[in-house]
């Protein structure tokens, strides 16, 4: 024992202290950095040395500096992110397809009912010209109204398209800025107060990239340095390296997809790899969502264009011009407009042309107006369409004469045909419908079904003469299990309402299940000033004990001194 | 438990914003009166309400109809008390020209005043509303009686729809109020008083019993077609306070879709800005908690 080994204990104390007092300050001056963790310097006893009267002590020693941090928790928070970032996207981009479906923007209901309105009342009036404008007027409005929204709807796939880049731009900063901390944190060699806070940068990093995509990830053992993979296993950082990601354009539709570069150059399409996350969503909802309501309008209109058109056609005397045409026949809703003969090219409206009634010689009659009026009470829209009619026999002749409509194609009826006789005529044409026979309880039906799976089948009735026989006429049977144009619209509108509901609630459980880790995580790593300041208080205390004792040993030498003699100054 | 100094404000911010935004779909339900705005607030209410309107302007469509068909039931009861009054006259002339006393002079003078009534009767049959000969059928954009009362207008006329599955007929035709068949027997009017006309001039007594008989067949065809447009009109108005009815009845399932309970509307208002207002003062009493307050300046 010596006075000397006093000031070396001392010295062991102040630097104890200094390093708690330094790391408290770290604490505090993080106190609001996104995924700083709590730092503490962890004291032990030093080293003691042996003596005759036993082991004595040597002071005090900093082993490590300790980072108060949860890695399963980190790592269930940064899974969750992912579910928030994608639901805050749907929510986002359904929202504003749902601005456009909105009656109150779109008027797309009460469009169709005011242009069937117009013709019922022509059909009170058929020669009347105001009439015939009014109903090429609301005419074209419907035209327009399927226009402006289909490319409302595509200019927000547009929006989407461009966020792909951006987004792609974000994933290959983090995924670079995550190499480089495995190479410090490898550096660093890990435990020291420098790694803590590269990890905690690191962890904040691959929170950030999973909002962006599903990703999954694993930290190696020894370098302590994370390896970050899509969730179908493409690299995107590998030790020390980080691999980009591309947009690549098709040029067909314009629509970015994503690119794999690998380490020699090569490239792979992963767009079909990324799911989840902000970007996952932005690329389903460019896809799938909006496509499948452009589809939606498309049927709409097209079964419209058709099923007026068929009618207006047998205006005076089948001579009867269309009363709709499309300059696209994929994008319906896109292409519709009034037909040229109806509106000319400088915009003037051929009233002549439009027709309320079949007969040139009885030009007061109002047939067509009236026909076209009732389609809209009409169930004329449909998955699939069922006879409502149980048929008694399969294979005997119902006495049908005239034809069936199916998507705008006649398919003629002749009194022998029976039941499946129409049905192979109706799949032999070319409306794109398969239909069949089947069996029900006391009897047959008709079923019409779409041969590309596409959700539109039209069928109007190609005034079928009564059947002589008594038969039930399939008339009125077609058709009744599909919808009328506003029904089915409706039923549009309330899928758009559904998905924007299911979207917002799932942003707020996911938000709030993300909040409830972030609170755990808070207990477990977060900066609590109180104890910070009480620890604080805690290490100054024990500095100034230790820097008293230098005092003490100071005197301790100082009277040694005067008594050998020595006078200190 | 630790709480990390940083994490409660986020926290304060969340539960503050949740809150506001409650509290703003709160006062657009208020001050809008509706409690389903946009398709998510209730898709299935939402969708079933857009139907609802769809067929409350249908409805409102069908109402337009029946009162243009009102409109012209009304021309066919005047032009038929018109034919039916001419007719009457006419069948008094005959029993008075049918009499042994009359001369052939008074006879033939009364032939004329039979071609009068021809005339009125055309005159009748061509009565144009707007641009429409309402005695036409399918074909009344020209006039369908000739001066010798041949027809060339259709026996059909237009129907016209006044609900989602009924319509009604456009009037009457020409052909069916001049043209009919009583007690088995075919009437036509114009032939049966250019009959009585030609017998008068040829003061041919016998036959001017037979014109008598038919003039009384004219004026039951007469009565009968009267009664028809009675009915019509009758089936329009009770029609038209169907149509009443269902529109009453549209406006408030559409109402009950999407309407907002005001009371409950109000004091769910009141309990979110409550709510709000109290985590206001929390936030403010613990923000004033520090330890610092209570640290000495070193």
């Amino acid at each position: 024992m010596s006075i000397g080994s006093v000031l070396n204990i001392a010295r062991s104390g102040l630097d104890a202290s200094q390093t708690a007092i330094q790391t408290v300050s770290h604490n505090v001056a993080n106190v609001n950095t996104p995924g700083y963790s709590e730092q503490q310097a962890v004291l032990v006893e030093a080293e003691p040395t042996p003596s005759p009267v036993g082991l004595l002590g040597n002071g005090v020693s900093v082993q490590q500096i300790k980072s108060y941090f949860d890695q399963n928790l980190q790592d269930a928070i940064t899974n969750k992110n992912s579910d928030v970032q994608e639901q805050q996207v749907y929510e986002q981009y359904l929202t504003q397809i749902q601005s456009v479906f909105n009656e109150d923007n779109s008027n797309l209901s009460t469009n169709i009912t005011n242009f069937f309105n117009d013709w019922s009342t022509l059909s009170t009036d058929p020669t009347s010209t105001s009439d015939k404008q009014t109903v090429a007027s609301d005419g074209e409005t419907l035209c327009t109204t399927f226009n402006t929204m289909y490319s409302n709807l595509t200019s927000l796939q547009s929006d989407l398209n461009g966020e792909v880049s951006t987004q792609v731009s974000d994933i290959n900063g983090i995924t670079s800025q995550i190499a480089s901390l495995n190479q410090l944190i490898s550096q660093s060699g890990g435990g020291t107060s420098q790694a803590n806070d590269y990890v905690d940068q690191r962890n904040q990093l691959l929170q950030q990239l999973s909002g962006y995509m599903n990703i999954s990830y694993f930290t190696d053992g020894s370098t302590n340095m994370v390896t970050v993979l899509t969730s179908k296993g493409s690299n995107l950082v590998d030790g020390t390296v980080s691999y980009q990601l591309t947009g690549n354009q098709d040029s067909s539709n314009g629509m970015m997809g994503v690119s794999w570069q690998g380490p020699s150059g090569e490239t792979d399409d992963v767009t079909s790899q990324i799911t989840g996350g902000s970007l996952g969503a932005v690329i389903a909802t460019r896809d799938n969502t909006i496509p499948g309501y452009l589809g939606n309008l498309n049927a709409l209109a097209k079964s419209i264009m058709q099923s007026v058109n068929y009618f207006h056609e047998q205006g005076n005397d089948n001579a009867g011009v269309p009363f709709f045409q499309t300059s696209n026949t994929s994008d319906y809703a896109q292409g519709i407009s009034l037909a040229s003969q109806i509106e000319d090219a400088s915009g003037t409206v051929q009233t002549q042309n439009i027709m309320a009634s079949s007969s040139s010689a009885d030009t007061t009659n109002n047939d067509v107006a009236a026909r076209i009026a009732s389609l809209a009470n009409e169930a004329v829209l449909g998955d699939s369409t069922i006879s409502s009619t149980t048929f008694g026999s399969e294979t005997s002749a119902l006495d049908l004469t005239g034809s069936i409509v199916v998507n705008g194609t006649a398919v003629a009826v002749a009194s022998t045909d029976s039941l499946g006789q129409i049905a192979d005529n109706i799949s032999a044409s070319d409306a794109g419908v398969s239909a069949s026979v089947v069996t029900v309880s006391g009897g047959y039906k008709l079923v019409l079904t779409a041969q590309d799976g596409a959700q539109n089948i039209s069928v109007v009735d190609g005034s079928l003469s009564t059947p002589s026989t008594g038969t039930p006429s399939i008339t009125q049977t077609l058709g009744l299990n599909g919808s009328t144009w506003v029904n089915y619209e409706a039923g549009v509108v309330a899928g758009v309402g559904q998905a924007t509901t299911s979207a917002t609630d799932l942003a707020t459980y996911d938000q709030n299940a993300l909040t409830s880790l972030q609170q755990q995580q808070s207990q477990e790593s977060g900066v609590s000033i109180d104890e910070e300041m009480s620890n604080l208080i805690m290490y100054q205390n024990a500095y100034q004990a230790s820097a008293r004792l230098y005092t003490v040993a100071q005197a301790m030498v100082d009277s040694l001194l005067q008594s050998v003699g020595v006078t200190t100054t | 438990m630790r709480v990390g100094d940083n994490f409660m404000y986020q926290n304060y911010v969340s539960t503050l914003s949740n809150l506001k935004s409650q509290m703003d779909q709160a006062t657009e339900e208020v001050s809008s009166g509706k409690k389903v705005v946009v398709p998510s607030d209730d898709p299935s209410a939402y969708a079933q309400n857009l139907e609802v309107l769809s067929q409350l302007s249908q409805n409102t469509q069908y109402k337009s109809n029946l009162t243009s068909l009102q409109t012209l039931s009304g021309y066919y009861q005047n032009s038929l008390n018109t034919v039916s009054s001419v007719l009457t006259s006419a069948k008094q002339l005959a029993v008075q020209m049918a009499s042994s006393t009359v001369d052939a002079s008074s006879r033939t003078a009364a032939a004329s005043q039979v071609d009068d009534m021809i005339s009125q009767l055309v005159a009748v049959g061509n009565t144009k509303v707007g641009d429409t000969y309402i005695f036409g059928g399918t074909k009344a954009d020209t006039a369908p009686y000739a001066a010798d009362g041949t027809f060339s207008g259709t026996s059909s006329v237009g129907q016209v729809a006044v609900d989602s599955s009924t319509t009604m007929a456009a009037g009457i035709s020409g052909n069916t109020v001049f043209d009919g068949t009583v007690n088995g027997q075919d009437v036509n009017i114009f032939t049966t008083l250019q009959q009585f006309a030609t017998d008068l001039t040829n003061n041919d007594t016998s036959a001017l019993q037979t014109d008598t008989t038919n003039l009384d067949n004219c004026v039951s065809l007469t009565a009968n077609n009267l009664s028809y447009v009675g009915t019509y009109a009758d089936d329009i108005s009770s029609l038209l306070t169907t149509n009443s009815n269902t529109d009453t009845t549209l406006n408030q399932t559409s109402s009950s879709l999407t309407g907002v309970d005001m009371a409950q509307a109000v004091s769910d208002y009141t309990t979110l800005s409550t709510a709000y207002q109290a985590a206001l003062y929390t936030m403010s009493k613990v923000e004033s908690l520090s330890i610092l307050n209570y640290l000495p300046y070193a």
